[in-house]
């Protein structure tokens, strides 16, 4: 009996020593939080991570579309079919709180700033050794990037949880909803720190970073929306008085329509008209946009104009018949704009569809146009609206050939007065650029606009529900007034 | 010394000295002959020779040329023109020597395979006696051996006690043996039966009738780590023979042949497709967040990953399934979710077997989809542009111009006009066709009291019913096993298998129902039909349904091919140290490989427009297991205690890898590879190790199998889990008491046996993806500028505490036999509760993330299953018999994350539907709108306080389920159960002569199901065929249909698009699962052949379904993941199973 205990306990103990350590075993094929964060580069790395994310909340679908264009006068979905009907109850007025699409764009713009957050914490708490002036440069973005999406959010949701640390799910639930104002205090106090330490440009292959004067135009737009006219008159003429920045977009040293084409070539990057701007590079594996294809007919003959292969878009966005009769005759910028429709490739017959060349990239399965959150033109326009000077609406207009306001061709009958003037322009010059439903809110115009075209709205309706979702995980978290 | 007799006196159905000589001789000689490795050949040789009149030197030469036994003698010494009569078959040289000299003075020596013919007087001694003693008398006795109830036990084995003389009964029973003496003893067995000795006494026939061993308690039965004897067993444990019905379908995953058949186990099936695996559900769902599949052991070896179809379903013995906790616990972190254990086949002490199998078969699909042909999909298409007309404000007497309406969706080609003009294709006919399979399996197997072994080798070829399907597999089984010292076992198992498939597009079948009626296969320039060939519909290309994606030939140049390599095999030594105590070392091993390469072509026959960009594919993975296990068995009888106990340790080691690559742009769709493409667009990797250490053990202790305790204990630590948290502690306890051996009970004389149980254990669920605690880093892609850079991001939260999902499951049981076992009826019910579950839970986003994987939640499952067995009519002519099973189960969600948070899940594969997990409510229900019929007119709209501010009549209305008069997101409720009310299966088997019938019933009473494609085809979808259903639409006040089903219109703006139970369908079916007629051919026929056993056979499965569910198979229509019980009840785009007619071959020599 006694050799049979023995080779048990050899084999045991054998088995016993082998497999003691084999518990801890890790990744292999895949960076973990435990071996990253280990030097200067890696730190950048993370923190550069925030213009990614900038990049998917601005994509099509994102917040800023969702408020700015769909939910606006602009785009309807004229023709679309799939599972939901998430992006008609935006656009036709019967939100519902547990809409999808508004679930998603809460769900990225907060997954955004947990990132940012991140980032920031990583920077503050490294024991890497990095210059202070290296951390103040990197963070700097990462606050500025994490301004931007509370300022959209805040206008589009109201009052909202505001984090600016590095928190634990735990932690989160203790994070309700604050007012508008406080938000706005913190980011006007984050859009600061970012003015005071950013560069005023970069060279090389920094060179679409944010800058300095991408704060100074944040700023100028968040005063705007405060009604703080003042403050705002003063960012806007840090950018304008820089002299960094034209209407000659393409440098070219004549200011005409050329210009206005210019910015929405596929291949143009951080022009001279461009103070801030969304970084997509198209191409296989790059970092694509979507613009395109939610902007592009739900037809399965669809085809880019001087292109023979078809593709169906999402639909998603159509320009709205509203928006194309707004555009003056001989308007340059309607064609961009709004393109008419296409030809049927098999019948030759013409397909009166309408939709929008901003976002035109051959590429339209790689595409990765950058996007234009605010453009020297938006800065002339705010100028106006807050100089009440008509000659910075008129510089907009003459760029591409268009009467000044005040003179014989101008339309005066339907924008008789310069407020309205400045609307329309705005409207014509920055639609499909997500600004159109925050300009009717900030102007307080967006009742009576929208109301005198039939949609179901009402002041309750200027924001949008919080997610249902939110609500059910932490009850705490309380709707938006109408959306109970 | 007696002389032996010239002629005459030997027995006439041995050797026949005929008086007349025949002119002509008639003689048919076959010699079938089996060589052994481990066995002498004279033992192996079989022999059978049919000759009149022959002489005894043709008899040997005969011998010579058909075996290799070689005969040595001197001429002299054989008289080789004596005539002789032989008629034997199958039997061993010895006999046919005994026969061929049974008469005469020669007397031969055997050695290997020489033999050596003497006269007799020569060397008398060299003879073995128990072989041929000439001297002694020899009696022939016949007989016959039944049951108690006179059926014949064909098979049955009679030996001679004391010699290794005996025989076989004949499919009659009847039997003759010759013994050596008038007073010998006959030992008679029978599988199943208790063995009974019989004195002769001086007779020459008897009857003998065995009888049933008490309800089969002696049969073991396979368990974690061992076996026991059935009666022993105190958990609840299912098991399923793989008998001659099963055997008999035309399955190649061996989910199929458990469908229906066991209690508390359902399978479920997501595709029809040949190669595909079924899921297997045992009792309710556990888990949340984690897998929901068993475990699955074959011969020992774990297998790393679910899939039924690493093994061939032939060469399974056994199944069995361990259900309750008690029996499942011993496997600890791996068996919450039940165990399904396979045994597959192994040689049999005796007669070397060959088995062949032949089944041919035809499939077809089992319904199609009932959809609105070409004149009701005009007139449906008509009315959705003229209601969106309407309802948008339009003139309803607008002519049908864009100009006047505006859209083009509120017009409609008038080609639609004319219905009769139109193509009127069925889709479903393009793509399904009727299909065959062969399948042929060969097995060898045999042994002896030391050895034995078994090789198999199978063969499918199987075409799907859906157009370009194929599937080809290759298995080859081995099985050795053999005690080469008294204290020394040793044994191993192999089994390959290699499959092959075609896969075809995944969404072919959903397409072919889809496709609208009104479209020629082939329209305008010989392009695909569809709105942009066909005159007339040009510009409706995205309201009449598609041009392209969505005909289902639009995918057919694409080319998916699977090729898998599946080998598991194990490798044991056992020392037995005395007659209780044994240790068993054993490796066991897993390895599979797949190679799939999908070639996503450009060109689509829709011309160049229409070309998109091709891609190519290849994924390859590698999966290896390997665990080294360790046991130590004691097993001892003392006096009326009995002790079984094991204890072992194991250390099983994972590792998966796999690598993808992705090229894209070909010039043109001939050449399917990588190098062909011009870009490489992906090339990516992942891999995973697990490693799990295990201790274990087990004591069985039963008083004279009356009284029985079990208990088991296991400790796992895995990889799997946090640093905090490795190990973990598994454990049951479980008794058995065996009322009916009691004295109180021998008054009952109906009742035979009846036993009552209890068990309790912890089990646990380790079932989700490795390195889940760690937090990882996402790696993209960001521009700056024209520039990109590489960036990460955290993309999950650390959670070093992650571990165990825990189940503790109670199992009470009573098993009952009736009326000398003739009913069995064996009940369990349990009740389980899952907590520290594995849960993904919600969390709010402000966290940075939208959940976080942790242990939190309850779950709670109950049920109830019966059994039932019972032999209906027994006698010589006929048996019939009747299997029933039932089973119930009830899930409830007890507890959550944090505030109890339902989980509402909004999948894209749900199309819509949702899914919600919330306290008190069963898991997984189907979450939406309540659909409430249709607003027949504008008085029930102003009448409803809730109704939408965009109702019109003829829309649905759905409930105000909280009353507040408002119809929104809050008034989203439970709109249906994944889980039914019940299941059942209900199988009846039929022997009469050499006839067998069997038919088996299955279904599924309650729960409601969804499926993703056919609710799009119950309102506007894109311009999709509607299912015929929708004829019964609400059409206008004076034509309002059913009432249940809503106008038709394009604006689909309102609740039609968001998840209600308008979708749902009921989960209620019933199906005759199986038919099998099965023809024994009469053995006088097939013994010239050579053959032992030959059955004929048909086989049906499928054949009839009734069920209300709008979709193919209510019984497979899972899409996606259904190891996943999130995809549970919810179908789409499934590859149909089929209906299929099987004719069969099985034939034993």
């Amino acid at each position: 009996m006694k050799y049979t205990y023995i080779i048990f306990l050899t084999i045991g103990l054998l088995f016993g020593s082998a497999c003691s350590d084999k518990l801890d075993l890790y990744p292999t094929t895949q960076q973990t939080e435990g071996t990253f964060y280990q030097n200067e580069r890696e730190i950048e790395q993370t923190v550069d991570e925030v213009y990614h994310q900038l990049g998917l909340v601005y994509n099509a679908n994102g917040l800023p579309d969702l408020f700015g264009e769909l939910y606006s006068d602009n785009t309807q979905i004229l023709l679309r079919t799939g599972a939901n009907n998430f992006g008609e109850q935006i656009t036709d007025y019967f939100l519902q709180s547990d809409n999808g699409l508004i679930r998603s764009a809460w769900e990225s713009c907060y997954g955004a700033i947990g990132i940012c957050n991140n980032a920031i914490y990583q920077l503050e708490n490294t024991s890497v050794e990095i210059e202070q002036s290296r951390i103040d440069q990197l963070k700097v973005q990462a606050t500025f990037v994490r301004a931007l999406l509370y300022f959209n959010m805040v206008r589009a949701w109201g009052a909202i949880p505001y984090i600016d640390t590095k928190i634990t799910p735990e932690e989160s639930y203790n994070y309700l909803r604050v007012e508008p104002d406080e938000i706005y205090q913190n980011l006007i106090q984050d859009l600061n720190f970012a003015k005071e330490n950013l560069p005023e440009s970069y060279t090389g292959n920094d060179i679409g970073r944010v800058t300095k004067y991408a704060a100074s135009a944040v700023l100028a737009k968040v005063y705007l929306t405060q009604g703080n006219s003042s403050a705002a008159k003063t960012e806007l003429e840090i950018i304008i008085n820089s002299n960094r920045y034209s209407l000659d977009a393409n440098n070219d040293g004549a200011i005409n329509e050329e210009d206005y084409l210019f910015l929405f070539k596929s291949d143009t990057k951080n022009s001279k008209s461009s103070i801030l701007e969304v970084q997509y590079l198209s191409g296989v594996n790059a970092s694509n946009a979507n613009h395109q294809v939610n902007y592009t007919p739900f037809f399965f003959d669809f085809h880019l104009p001087d292109q023979n292969i078809t593709f169906r878009g999402n639909g998603h966005n159509t320009p709205s018949e509203d928006l194309e009769n707004e555009f003056e005759e001989n308007d340059p910028r309607k064609e961009t704009s709004i393109y008419p429709g296409y030809e049927n490739l098999s019948t030759g017959e013409f397909v009166d569809y309408p939709f929008t060349m901003k976002f035109f990239d051959s590429d339209y399965e790689n595409e990765g146009q950058n996007f234009e959150i605010i453009r020297y033109a938006d800065v002339l326009l705010m100028y106006a609206e807050i100089t009440q000077d008509a000659q910075y609406l008129n510089m907009v207009r003459d760029r591409v050939g268009m009467p000044s306001f005040g003179s014989v061709g101008y339309p005066s009958d339907n924008f008789p007065t310069l407020p309205l003037a400045i609307e329309h322009e705005r409207r014509i010059e920055l639609c499909f650029e997500f600004h159109r439903f925050f300009d009717l809110v900030r102007t307080n115009r967006a009742v009576e606009v929208m109301e005198s075209k039939g949609y179901n709205i009402n002041e309750s309706k200027l924001v949008f529900p919080i997610p249902l979702n939110e609500i059910d995980i932490n009850p705490d978290i309380t709707q938006n007034n109408g959306y109970n | 010394m007696k002389k032996p007799p010239k002629s005459g006196a030997v027995p006439p159905w041995h050797l026949n000295y005929s008086a007349k000589m025949k002119l002509s001789l008639l003689f048919f000689v076959t010699l079938n002959f089996i060589l052994q490795a481990n066995s002498s050949y004279s033992q192996k040789a079989k022999i059978s020779i049919n000759k009149e009149n022959a002489m005894v030197r043709d008899i040997i030469d005969e011998i010579e040329a058909t075996t290799e036994f070689k005969f040595l003698f001197k001429t002299k010494t054989v008289d080789l023109d004596r005539k002789v009569s032989i008629k034997v078959k199958k039997v061993p040289i010895q006999r046919v020597l005994e026969l061929l000299f049974k008469e005469v003075d020669t007397s031969y020596e055997l050695e290997d395979r020489k033999i050596l013919l003497k006269r007799k007087a020569e060397k008398n001694e060299v003879l073995v006696p128990t072989i041929f003693n000439p001297t002694l008398p020899q009696k022939n006795i016949g007989g016959n051996v039944s049951d108690i109830n006179d059926q014949p036990l064909p098979g049955a084995n009679i030996i001679e006690k004391g010699t290794t003389n005996g025989v076989t009964a004949d499919f009659d029973g009847n039997f003759s043996i010759q013994v050596s003496d008038e007073n010998a003893i006959l030992v008679v067995s029978y599988i199943g039966f208790a063995t009974k000795e019989v004195a002769l006494n001086g007779q020459t026939t008897i009857n003998i009738a065995l009888e049933e061993s008490a309800a089969g308690l002696d049969e073991v039965v396979v368990v974690g780590y061992g076996s026991l004897k059935k009666g022993d067993i105190t958990g609840s444990v299912g098991s399923l023979k793989m008998d001659e019905t099963l055997k008999s379908r035309a399955v190649v995953d061996f989910g199929q042949a458990m469908s229906g058949k066991v209690a508390g186990v359902q399978v479920l099936n997501g595709s029809g497709r040949p190669g595909t695996s079924s899921s297997i559900q045992i009792r309710g769902i556990n888990s949340i967040s984690a897998g929901s599949s068993p475990l699955i052991v074959i011969d020992g070896v774990q297998l790393p990953e679910y899939n039924l179809n690493s093994i061939n379903s032939s060469d399974i013995e056994s199944i069995e399934v361990l259900k309750d906790a008690s029996s499942a616990s011993i496997y600890g972190s791996r068996g919450a979710n039940g165990v399904i254990l396979v045994t597959t086949k192994s040689g049999k002490a005796g007669e070397p077997e060959l088995q062949l199998n032949y089944t041919t078969s035809i499939q077809q699909v089992i319904r199609k989809i009932n959809v609105m042909d070409a004149a009701e999909y005009a007139q449906t298409a008509i009315d959705g542009a003229q209601n969106g007309w309407i309802d948008s404000g339009g003139d309803p007497n607008a002519p049908n111009t864009l100009e006047a309406r505006g859209n083009y969706k509120y017009t409609w080609p008038v080609e639609l006009e004319s219905p009769e003009n139109l193509a009127n294709t069925d889709f479903q006919n393009l793509i399904f066709r009727a299909a065959p399979i062969h399948k042929i399996d060969l097995s060898y197997s045999g042994g002896d009291e030391k050895s034995n072994y078994s090789i198999s080798g199978g063969y499918i070829n199987q075409e799907g019913i859906v157009i370009t399907s194929e599937y080809q597999k290759y298995s080859l089984n081995m099985n050795v096993q053999t005690r080469i010292k008294d204290w020394l076992k040793v044994g191993a198992m192999l089994n390959t298998v290699y499959d092959h498939e075609n896969e075809p597009y995944r969404r072919i079948v959903e397409w072919a129902v889809q496709y609208p009626a009104i479209y020629p296969i082939y329209g305008n320039d010989g392009y695909l039909g569809g709105p942009l060939t066909v005159d007339g519909f040009e510009n409706y290309s995205a309201i009449l349904f598609r041009p392209n994606n969505g005909h289902p030939l639009y995918r057919i140049n694409d080319d998916i091919q699977h090729r898998r390599f599946t080998a598991m095999g194990n490798f044991f030594t056992e020392f037995k140290f005395n007659d209780y105590l044994s240790f068993k070392t054993s490796f066991n091993a897993f390895y599979k490989n797949e190679d799939n390469t999908d070639y996503n072509a450009g060109g689509h026959n829709l011309g160049d427009s229409f070309k998109t960009t091709a891609r190519f594919t290849v994924d390859n993975n590698r999966t290896l297991s390997y665990t080294w296990g360790n046991l130590l068995t004691f097993d001892k009888k003392i006096n009326d205690h009995s002790v079984n106990m094991i204890a072992g340790f194991e250390y099983n080691h994972r590792d998966y890898y796999m690598d993808l690559a992705r090229r894209q742009g070909y010039d043109n769709d001939n050449i399917h590879s990588l190098s062909a493409g011009q870009d490489i667009i992906e090339a990516t990797d992942a891999a995973t190790q697990t490693n799990l250490v295990s201790v274990l053990g087990r004591i069985n202790y039963n008083y004279l199998s009356k009284y029985i305790v079990a208990a088991s204990y296991r400790r796992d630590g895995s990889s799997r889990f946090g640093p905090n948290t490795k190990w973990g502690n598994f454990y049951s306890f479980s008794g058995a008491w065996r009322v009916s051996d009691e004295d109180f009970m021998k008054s009952f004389k109906n009742v035979s046996s009846l036993k009552l149980k209890a068990s309790y254990g912890v089990t646990g669920n380790d079932n989700f993806a490795d390195y889940r605690w760690i937090s990882k880093l996402t790696q993209t892609r960001t521009a700056i500028g024209n520039s990109l850079i590489t960036t990460y991001y955290p993309s999950n939260i650390e959670n070093p505490d992650l571990e165990w999902e825990g189940t503790k499951q109670s199992n009470f049981g009573l098993d009952l036999g009736l009326f000398q076992s003739r009913l069995n009826i064996g009940a369990d019910f349990y009740h389980s509760k899952s907590d520290n579950l594995l849960l993904d839970i919600p969390i709010p986003s402000t966290s940075g993330y939208t959940s976080a994987f942790t242990n939190s939640g309850e779950v709670e499952n109950q049920g109830l299953e019966v059994d039932i067995q019972s032999i209906n009519i027994s006698n010589e002519k006929f048996t019939w018999s009747t299997q029933l099973n039932y089973s119930m189960n009830r899930s409830e969600v007890t507890q959550l994350g944090r505030n109890n948070a339902p989980m509402i899940f909004s999948l894209g594969t749900f199309g819509g539907m949702q899914k919600i997990n919330k306290i008190g409510e069963p898991v997984f229900g189907f979450y939406g709108y309540q659909y409430d019929g249709v607003y027949m007119n504008q008085s029930e709209i102003d009448a409803d306080p809730s109704s939408p501010a965009s109702a019109s009549p003829g829309d649905g209305r759905y409930k105000d389920v909280n009353g507040d008069g408002v119809l929104n997101s809050d008034d989203r409720t439970i709109i249906g159960n994944i889980q039914p009310d019940f299941t059942w299966g209900l199988t009846n088997n039929f022997i009469m002569g050499n006839f067998d019938l069997s038919f088996s019933f299955q279904g599924v009473v309650g729960g409601e199901i969804y499926d993703d494609n056919a609710h799009r085809s119950l309102f506007y979808h894109e311009g999709r065929n509607y299912l015929e259903e929708v004829n019964g639409r609400w059409r206008s006040e004076e034509d309002p249909g059913d009432g249940y089903h809503f106008k038709v219109s394009v604006d689909v703006d309102g609740l039609e698009k968001t998840a209600s139970s308008y979708w749902l369908s009921k989960g209620t079916y019933l199906r005759l699962k199986d038919v099998t007629i099965g023809f024994k051919l009469p053995e006088n026929i097939i013994s010239n052949f050579g053959v032992s056993q030959a059955r004929l056979f048909f086989n049906g499965v499928n054949l009839f379904t009734i069920s209300d569910a709008p979709i193919f198979d209510p019984e497979n229509f899972m899409n996606a993941d259904v190891t996943s019980p999130l995809y549970r009840g919810v179908g789409g785009s499934a590859y149909p199973s089929a209906k299929v007619y099987s004719l069969g071959l099985n034939v034993k020599f």
